[in-house]
């Protein structure tokens, strides 16, 4: 198996600690610790996860289990960043999940963090016009239409059909 | 709790608030001086007023990053990032739509804005602000039909630049590259100026707008026309140089940018303590309220919501039109709470004054 990283319908964007993906099919964002950046840079469809453990632990100068790299490789492909799905190796039940965390940390974590919008931000008390909302002109937190309590109408075009077919006016 | 010492909590909020945003703006801020407590008492108010990616900017590499503030923050720096770069293919999208209609709109405030911030993931986007002239808007409405409001805020005009002229106003506006596109954005005199009328008109409700003005203000380059800047009516002149001290008195902004000779107004003593308590009251801004016609049947709510919009001095001062002194700002705030009643009751009888879609 040679991992190969997904390309299409991604936005990211590389900072100094980590690395941020966004997947405009899922809309869902990721933030990738270094190290799991760096694995996820390496996985070209060329090389063994073997191989890619024994790159990282020259660039880091540290050992990488191969149950490690496969917990790192299992993470990015539930993430779906990867085109082909990879499970959790067989070789990692055998290590407790205590000893997994414990060596993922030695090489400075090997996390993927969802990154969600700020919760307190945006904590506007009604939703502005072009908003879909439902028939009785909420959105899904019940915040009611700026424009009024009964200023929406229906246009499946944009919002689709049935509960979410009205727009705020 | 008494009056006074909701008065002075709010203050005190507000004066941790502008501690944790001076010089967010800069590639290198100086070290944070606030402790972790008072870091957790700021985060809401950060967070809530889109600021949360600046107090990133300033707590990291402070030993405070993974304080519960400090996780929140670097949440939002990194939610931002990705947001600024998905924006640019969406500016891209719907300026090439009006492009396609024969208008040229020229950007503002948003994404224009939190391009001049050093690095993406500071500001927040925003709305998509885009500014047509009103022999446009029509066209441009119907052109960007589905999208005005939910992300696109199509202004009918030029909103605080309509003392200009628009042909002056597109000559002077640049090109900013937004992906593949290439986008028409306010020329740096009239993004100052439009920054600085619009926090004041709406009382530097949010320490964002306030941070805004100062960015755009350092960012002023060496032929920076200050004269043009300063063109028009006195008063507007004088309320724009007012913004600019505040900046400078809250936030720490370098206002001698501002070209040597040129006057400095002298902010009246209740301005700085009127906003830091705006600030620690943390109050939702104008098009994120629930509109007073649907609450007209809820005493409770509706009491509340009028509450809410009790116009604080900055906003009453703009609101009538006034200058910045040191008279008692009270007589204004009723006055312009009158005048807001009455525009009120002139639009439940005749519906909307403004043409739709268009919000401040």
């Amino acid at each position: 198996m040679k991992p190969k990283r997904r390309k299409d319908a991604l936005v990211v964007h590389e900072l100094p600690e980590e690395m941020l993906v966004y997947d405009l099919e899922r809309h869902k964002a990721f933030c990738l610790s270094r190290n799991i950046a760096w694995i996820w840079r390496h996985c070209t469809g060329q090389r063994t996860p073997g191989q890619i453990a024994r790159a990282l632990e020259a660039e880091i100068g540290a050992p990488v289990g191969e149950d490690v790299m496969g917990v790192a490789l299992h993470r990015l492909s539930k993430a779906h960043l990867l085109r082909e799905p990879i499970g959790l190796p067989a070789a990692s039940a055998r290590s407790s999940r205590r000893q997994l965390l414990r060596h993922a940390a030695t090489l400075g974590g090997l996390t993927i963090l969802a990154i969600s919008a700020p919760t307190v931000g945006q904590a506007a008390t009604c939703v502005p016009a072009g908003t879909c909302v439902n028939s009785a002109c909420k959105d899904a937190s019940g915040r009611v239409c700026c424009s009024g309590a009964s200023s929406c109408r229906q246009n499946s075009m944009v919002c689709g059909t049935g509960q979410t077919g009205f727009q705020c006016m | 709790m008494t009056l006074t010492a909701a008065s002075a909590s709010r203050t005190r909020l507000g004066g941790l608030a502008a501690g944790a945003l001076s010089s967010a703006w800069r590639p290198s801020p100086p070290p944070l001086a606030l402790t972790a407590g008072e870091l957790s008492e700021v985060e809401p108010v950060l967070l809530g007023a889109g600021a949360g990616g600046l107090g990133w900017g300033r707590i990291r590499g402070s030993g405070l990053e993974s304080t519960p503030a400090g996780a929140a923050f670097h949440q939002a720096y990194r939610h931002q990032a990705l947001a600024y770069l998905l924006r640019r293919t969406r500016i891209a999208e719907v300026v090439q739509r009006l492009r396609g209609a024969g208008i040229e709109p020229i950007m503002g405030k948003g994404w224009a804005l939190a391009r001049l911030y050093p690095e993406p993931g500071l500001r927040p986007c925003g709305d998509i602000d885009l500014y047509v002239g009103r022999q446009d808007y029509a066209a441009a409405a119907l052109a960007l039909r589905g999208e005005i409001g939910e992300l696109v805020d199509l202004h009918c005009g030029f909103a605080e630049l309509d003392d200009r002229d628009e042909a002056e106003l597109r000559a002077r506006s640049r090109l900013a590259t937004a992906g593949e596109v290439t986008v028409r954005i306010f020329g740096p005199e009239d993004h100052l100026r439009l920054v600085a009328l619009h926090a004041l008109r709406h009382g530097l409700l949010r320490p964002l707008w306030l941070c805004d003005v100062a960015v755009a203000l350092e960012s002023a380059a060496a032929d920076f026309d200050w004269d043009y800047f300063a063109r028009g009516p006195y008063r507007r002149a004088d309320w724009v140089f007012v913004a600019l001290e505040a900046a400078h008195a809250i936030l720490g902004a370098r206002i001698e940018a501002v070209a040597a000779g040129r006057r400095r107004v002298r902010l009246p003593s209740w301005l700085v303590p009127a906003v830091l308590r705006e600030w620690g009251a943390a109050r939702p801004p104008q098009g994120a309220r629930v509109p007073i016609a649907d609450l007209l049947r809820q005493p409770g709510a509706l009491g509340r919501a009028l509450l809410l919009r009790w116009p604080n001095a900055i906003e009453a001062t703009i609101g009538l039109g006034s200058p910045f002194n040191e008279l008692p700002r009270l007589p204004l705030q009723i006055g312009e709470c009158l005048r807001r009643t009455f525009l009120f009751s002139v639009r439940r009888a005749h519906g909307p004054i403004t043409p739709a879609g268009h919000r401040g």
